[in-house]
């Protein structure tokens, strides 16, 4: 392959993961649609692999890193530096990956991750990649990326905005909207490498949405675990975990809806949601919505484009009650 | 040279190694050695006076004595031979204990080595010579740095020693963290009961002088002499004088944080700490002068007179503000409010509706009937002119008869008021209105004559000169317009929009037919535009050749014009005027773009081209700026100089002469259009500096005295009033909105549409204002104080004592414990720290010791506590333990179950740490109470309803634990006073790594510095509790006396000494040296330097560092240490 000089520093590598590609699709679409309403130029990453998480690492450590740091080198051989990578999971190893390759032989902390990193661009050698090279490629969350963007989303909300009529927005759920900002568990880990937020009080979300009119109610559970790890095992704590997440939102904050970000917690809070009430004895109706459907539709998207009507727990009874 | 040397046994210390008796055989072989002998232990009396009597005997002239490190003995041998009178430095040691028999174990190898040793010792002391030290005096007098426990200890201790004690303390009272507390472990005894006896003792102790609200911020010298500079902040109560009687707190108007009570209530501006302070005067909490205040250009306290709003003393907050402004009517109409943009209120939401405040109280004083004339001095002879009776001439005139003076107003036109009355519509300022404050100036003897106009600036001098008028203050205004300078302005229907008020306001102008266009975009233009659509006009439009942004008009004016109909074209400008017969028809207009800023920050309007159109029109108003008529001031013999803005020249800004023989100009004629605050703050400084004039003072004394009154009045900066924090937790609250009649109401007549706001409106509309510089300078207390001790003229002074000793006792503070979100602490109410909860429990605190917690004032029956939160942290950089946290914890617990006896306790902890006398029996005691004791952290609290759900880990058990609290309270880490860092640079001692003073040795030498003279005591030097902190008071105390007992101190002899003739001035030694203790000086017009002994301590750095070895360490020269190497290559 030829590798391609992209001179427009501004364009990232955009990895989706599978489930973005399956069960989150709704997140997937989204993110694009936001992307093309800021204007930011992207490009998936062609023939991506899977990252590398739970299948690969149940065989091998090496095996894991060398999945994920493959899509790095294939973002490298776009001529691309910066990889847009909205799945906490993959971004997990993604930037793992990312340390192996971005730092030279001798770089590394000691002789074990010495031996990782030769190990992993054997296997790329073999794979045809030029590994001689120095990499600098750096992966952001979908919250990091957009926090950087904070600014310009400003800038296009209030386009937009001094076009319309003041007391009317493009869709009516945003201004019937209470909503709390949860990030699970996942945003800053590993703990102290992605450093743009507060551990234990993140306010990047409200921030993003302040700058589209969207206040946010306080939120005493915001990286909680929800349990979405132990679906397959231990299902009584996961309904456990969740319904605190949704009790202390609903009563304690008095929230009427979720923005997150997470898609394996968006699904395990909005598929899981009857079950979640089941075992808790409560009655919650809280929808869980991804924050770049909420930014697309304070963009002036419309819910269908944004496919809302994909969630589980409709938030069409928000915009209806008010 | 007869050298005797002993060599030691030590027992079989160095026996047990050396071959004693072989080395005793060997050294006697050295070149000089006379005499040797071996002694089982030679520090023991037998073995020193074995050495006494074979100095004697032998005649010896140095001594050597191989045994120990000279650090253990070194001292003994010299006295030792000072008894026989020999010098001491004479005496050498070799060290054959620790740099040999106890670091090797062959024996004959160890034997050689001790021979070796010995043999480098006689080389180099036989190269010693006598040293003497010098003596000085020193400075009997003490200064204790801080006044907690620690200090008050040591400051007591050492007065009742005899010695005099300056006590320093950043807080109005003594007291420090011991204040704050309810009960002391292990006995129960109240705090207060022990503490106020010994503050009180301080207050009243012939030998302590207590400084207040002061810092140390330089120390010169050292042990014996310092020279401490201490910055003393002003108290505004005269401290001695003050009563106590606590007056002045019931008038004061200003609550803010009590930090003294853990901002669990609120203080007065004017308070005491509480009730037992030393010294018990009280103090105005006065942060600076609040933003309002500093930007008003008539220096009116807003912040004064809208906290007594909130009090309902309307007339009080009346006379507050015609001390400063004498229009509170006029001004509550048509003031720019620059008060209201600079408002710290912008920041959380809405600024303060100011002038509707104003508005508010001055309509309330005109229905109670005629205003009352202000509190007038005795009646002055001298004579004063005041050309014009617009605002500044006014004002001028107005504080010119409240001072006493004789003075004559003399205005052109037929009426009074000038700009105010004929520049401004009456929808916006009434006549009515404008004639009742212009009466009171009136009643207070003014004489203001109209229809004079002053010809020529001869006829002003002549004021002087012949009409003897002591002083002349012209402020004749602006009254003349800017011409548009484009063709067919000359065309009937054209008018200056100054022309056209000036007509409308006396009646002159009639009805207007047909379509008005209105030119510009000022308040000038919108009165004009308005004016206009009153008389009849069918259509107005304004033309502008910016944007709204741009526009000087205020917000509310151009949305109120907007409101009655009126167009505003932005970026259009007019090309030419267009006419029939002399009388126009149409205006022809091009639109613009903005382009780049101009000098007035604002954007330039570029016209575009072709884009020029006509607009059908009948009248033509042309508004584009003023310019003061100078007519008068350039026709005569003498004329007077104007600046290129044709406004007229000062000679000194700061005082508003134009000459040195009393001519004054001020307002608009000095400034060009501005405002009518500005034409009131010239009058004003107009009117102050003419009185102190006329009092003899000096007209550059008075510059100098008004400069220097405004450079030490600290302005405040909204940004800068308050933490992101504090403004996050103010609650937003809507700005109040004025009434207004609606436009169909308004525009067909000239009554004034807004009406003021109603008396619960006004009320909390003050309520909204954020205290920003704490003291609003109201004066309440000051009419409240019977023994007259409120001062607002004090100042920050410097204060400078010399003294012998500093022992330093500046405490700790606590961790802020907002950065534990985990524990909720900041977000959560109920979440409080140990001190608070002291504060909950005291009978004197805010909740009169009910334990009641924070957020609804009900008993807590569950309380969590949480030790170590901060302390023994290594992510945070706080691995140390706070030492005093478990007994407080089990104190608490204890006197929770006693106030609430149903409550039950949970302490979470790392390690229980009880090692004092009664410590462990005391947690028993806890234990026995019911306290439960966890040991584990914990992971995060929540609330759920109206409990706190504390979730951790019980680790004896390895599980998790959930208990349903009401209250959890932190044990929140000690860590270094603010201000340590600085100090210690002050004082040129250390601290360690996490900011605690350094002790000079933390076992033998704990309550003394590095640095000579400098003692420490209480938590500065480390974490600890009361009995700890007062035992380390008393114990530098002893420390200081025990100096203080000395006549005069000497100097330790091994010193670095400069030679002078050699030395360069490069000043490298300067630079190295870490005591301070080589000093610049001149050596015959050379610069060289100098060591000061009694600061020396024989570091040798200096003399390493020396470039051409001018420098030498006395005892440790570069001769005798070659001499010792050149022995060993032997």
């Amino acid at each position: 392959m030829e590798e391609k000089e992209n001179k427009n520093s501004k364009k990232i590598a955009y990895y989706p993961g599978c489930s973005l590609k399956s069960t989150a699709m709704d997140f997937n679409v989204s993110i694009e649609k936001v992307l093309d309403l800021l204007e930011i130029e992207y490009e998936e990453i062609p023939d991506w692999n899977c990252c590398g998480t739970t299948p690969a690492s149940n065989i091998s450590d090496e095996l894991v890193a060398t999945l994920a740091a493959r899509n790095l080198l294939l973002a490298a051989k776009m001529g691309l530096k910066d990889i847009l990578c909205p799945c906490i999971s993959c971004y997990n190893k993604l930037h793992k990956a990312s340390y192996y390759i971005n730092n030279n032989k001798g770089e590394l902390k000691n002789s074990r991750e010495e031996k990782k990193r030769d190990s992993i661009f054997k296997a790329l050698k073999e794979m045809g990649f030029d590994t001689e090279k120095n990499f600098n490629i750096k992966v952001y969350s979908i919250i990091e990326f957009l926090n950087l963007q904070k600014e310009l989303i400003g800038k296009k909300y209030k386009e937009l905005e001094s076009k319309r009529d003041k007391n009317s927005r493009s869709c009516s759920i945003l201004d019937s909207l209470k909503p709390v900002c949860y990030y699970g568990c996942a945003m800053l880990r590993p703990e102290g490498v992605p450093k743009f937020d507060d551990i234990e009080n993140p306010t990047s979300m409200e921030e993003i949405l302040k700058m589209v009119d969207i206040k946010c109610e306080d939120f005493q559970f915001k990286t909680e675990c929800c349990g979405a790890i132990l679906s397959l095992t231990n299902k009584d704590e996961v309904l456990r975990l969740s319904g605190e997440i949704l009790d202390s939102a609903a009563m304690e904050s008095g929230a009427n809806s979720m923005i997150v970000f997470c898609q394996l917690c968006q699904q395990n809070l909005d598929l899981r949601q009857t079950q979640i009430n089941k075992y808790n004895k409560t009655h919650f109706h809280m929808p869980i919505i991804f924050i770049t459907q909420i930014l697309g539709m304070a963009l002036g998207l419309s819910p269908e484009e944004v496919m809302l009507n994909k969630l589980f727990v409709s938030p069409a009874v928000i915009g209806k009650k008010n | 040279m007869r050298i005797g040397i002993f060599v030691c046994y030590c027992g079989s210390n160095i026996a047990g190694t050396v071959d004693v008796e072989k080395v005793a055989r060997e050294v006697l072989k050295f070149p000089g050695v006379v005499f040797t002998q071996t002694n089982l232990y030679t520090c023991s009396e037998p073995g020193q006076e074995e050495i006494k009597k074979a100095v004697k005997e032998q005649k010896l002239t140095r001594v050597i004595v191989a045994s120990c490190s000279p650090r253990v003995h070194g001292a003994t041998f010299m006295r030792t031979v000072e008894t026989v009178g020999l010098n001491p430095y004479l005496f050498n040691m070799a060290n054959i204990r620790e740099h040999d028999s106890w670091i090797h174990d062959n024996k004959e190898e160890a034997t050689k080595k001790a021979i070796e040793l010995i043999r480098m010792s006689a080389a180099k002391v036989y190269r010693h010579q006598e040293l003497h030290p010098k003596y000085f005096d020193l400075s009997k007098n003490v200064m204790v740095i801080g006044g907690g426990i620690a200090g008050i200890q040591a400051a007591l201790d050492i007065a009742d020693g005899g010695r005099k004690v300056t006590l320093i303390e950043r807080e109005s009272s003594i007291g420090g963290k011991m204040a704050q507390l309810d009960k002391t472990f292990p006995t129960i005894d109240c705090s207060a009961c022990i503490l106020s006896p010994k503050m009180v003792d301080v207050g009243i102790h012939e030998n302590i002088e207590l400084l207040t609200l002061s810092e140390v911020v330089k120390v010169e010298g050292s042990i014996g002499n310092f020279r401490v500079t201490i910055k003393k902040k002003p108290r505004f109560i005269d401290e001695k004088n003050c009563t106590s009687c606590g007056e002045c707190e019931k008038v004061c108007p200003v609550a803010c944080s009590n930090d003294y009570e853990e901002g669990l209530s609120t203080k007065k501006a004017i308070s005491r700490m509480f009730t037992q302070a030393v010294p018990s005067a009280f103090y105005i909490n006065r942060k600076g002068k609040a933003p309002c205040k500093s930007t008003c250009p008539a220096d009116v306290s807003a912040q004064g007179y809208i906290a007594l709003i909130k009090e309902g003393k309307y007339l009080e907050a009346l006379k507050l503000h015609r001390e400063e402004n004498p229009f509170p009517s006029i001004c509550g109409r048509v003031c720019m409010h620059p008060c209201e943009s600079s408002c710290t209120r912008n920041l959380v939401d809405e600024p303060v509706s100011i002038m509707n405040l104003k508005r508010f109280i001055a309509d309330y004083e005109l229905k109670l009937g005629e205003i009352p004339l202000p509190e007038m001095e005795e009646k002055k002879k001298e004579k004063i002119a005041i050309l014009g009776s617009g605002p500044a001439g006014l004002t001028a005139a107005y504080y010119l008869a409240k001072n006493g003076y004789a003075v004559k107003v003399f205005e052109a036109l037929s009426v009074t008021g000038g700009m105010l009355r004929v520049g401004i519509p009456d929808y916006r300022l009434p006549q009515e209105i404008l004639d009742t404050e212009i009466d009171v100036i009136k009643r207070m003897g003014v004489d203001i004559e109209t229809d004079h106009p002053v010809e020529s600036y001869e006829d002003v001098l002549k004021l002087k000169e012949k009409d003897n008028f002591k002083a002349v203050f012209m402020a004749t205004g602006a009254h003349k317009d800017l011409a548009l300078k484009c063709e067919g302005e000359d065309l009937d229907g054209v008018v200056p929009g100054v022309d056209f008020l000036r007509d409308a306001a006396l009646s002159r102008a009639g009805r207007i037919e047909g379509s008005v266009a209105v030119i510009g975009g000022g308040n000038v233009a919108l009165d004009s535009a308005r004016t206009a659509l009153r008389l009849g006009a069918s259509k107005v439009s304004i033309f502008y050749r910016r944007t709204r942004k741009e526009m000087p008009a205020t917000e509310e004016e151009i949305d109120d014009t907007l409101e009655e109909g009126i167009e505003i074209n932005y970026l259009t400008s007019p090309v030419k005027i267009e006419g029939k017969d002399g009388k126009i028809e149409k205006i022809i207009l091009i639109k613009n773009k903005l382009g780049e800023p101009d000098s007035s920050g604002r954007r330039r309007p570029v016209p575009i081209e072709e884009s020029e159109f006509s607009y059908p029109v009948d009248k033509i108003i042309v508004t584009i700026g003023q310019k003061p008529d100078i007519g008068y001031l350039q026709s005569g013999r003498r004329t007077c100089e104007l600046t290129s803005w044709q406004t007229v020249k000062l000679m000194d800004e700061t005082i508003l002469s134009v000459d040195n023989n009393g001519i004054f100009a001020g307002g608009d004629l000095v400034l060009g259009p501005a405002t009518v605050t500005e034409a009131i703050g010239h009058g004003k400084l107009a009117a102050k500096v003419i009185g102190r004039m006329l009092e003899g003072e000096k007209l550059e004394d008075i510059t100098a005295a008004i400069k220097k009154e405004k450079d030490s009045d600290i302005g405040l900066k909204a940004d800068e009033v308050f933490t992101d924090k504090q403004l996050s937790s103010f609650k937003k609250e809507e700005r109040v909105k004025e009434e207004k009649l609606k436009p169909a109401e308004r525009i067909n007549n000239f009554k004034e549409p807004i009406l003021s706001i109603t008396e619960e409106q006004a009320k909390a509309e003050a309520q909204r204002c954020l205290d920003c510089g704490i003291c609003a300078e109201c004066h309440e207390c000051a009419k409240a104080c019977e023994a007259n001790c409120i001062d607002y003229s004090q100042t920050e002074e410097m204060v400078t004592k010399d003294v012998g000793a500093i022992v330093v006792a500046t405490g700790t503070d606590l961790i802020d414990t907002d950065i534990f979100g985990e524990y909720g602490a900041g977000g959560l109410e109920d979440v409080i720290t140990g001190l608070q909860y002291e504060r909950l429990m005291c009978a004197s605190g805010p909740t009169s010791g009910h334990i009641l917690r924070p957020s609804d004032n009900t008993e807590p029956k569950k309380i969590v506590f949480l030790s170590c939160v901060g302390s023994r942290d290594e992510s945070i950089g706080k691995p140390y333990c706070s030492s005093a946290c478990c007994m407080y914890i089990a104190k608490q617990s204890i006197l929770t179950k006693e106030h609430i006896p149903d409550s039950d306790s949970y302490v979470f902890y790392t390690d229980i740490r009880s090692p004092g006398k009664d410590y462990d029996e005391f947690i028993s005691r806890a234990r026995q109470y019911g306290t439960r004791y966890i040991r584990g952290k914990v992971a995060k609290v929540y609330k759920k309803g109206k409990k706190l759900i504390v979730k951790g880990a019980d680790t004896l058990i390895g599980e998790t634990v959930e208990i349903e609290a009401d209250l959890v309270v932190m044990a929140s880490a000690m860590i270094p006073s603010e201000g340590n860092k600085k100090l210690a640079e002050v004082l040129n001692i250390t601290t360690g790594p996490f900011g605690f003073f350094t002790e000079s040795h933390p076992k033998l030498r704990p309550v003394e510095t590095n640095t000579a003279g400098i003692f420490l005591a209480g938590t500065c030097q480390s974490p600890k509790d009361i009995p700890a902190s007062v035992s380390q008071g008393s114990a530098a105390a002893s420390k200081v006396l025990a100096l203080m007992s000395k006549d005069k101190l000497a100097t330790d002899p091994i010193v670095a000494i400069v030679d002078q003739t050699r030395c360069i001035g490069c000043n490298k030694c300067l630079m190295v040296c870490p005591f301070n203790a080589i000093e610049e000086m001149d050596l015959r017009g050379k610069n060289v330097v100098q060591v000061i002994e009694s600061v020396c301590k024989g570091c040798g750095l200096c003399e390493a560092t020396c470039p051409i070895d001018a420098v030498s360490l006395n005892y440790y020269t570069d001769e005798m240490i070659l001499e010792e190497l050149k022995a060993t290559s032997l």
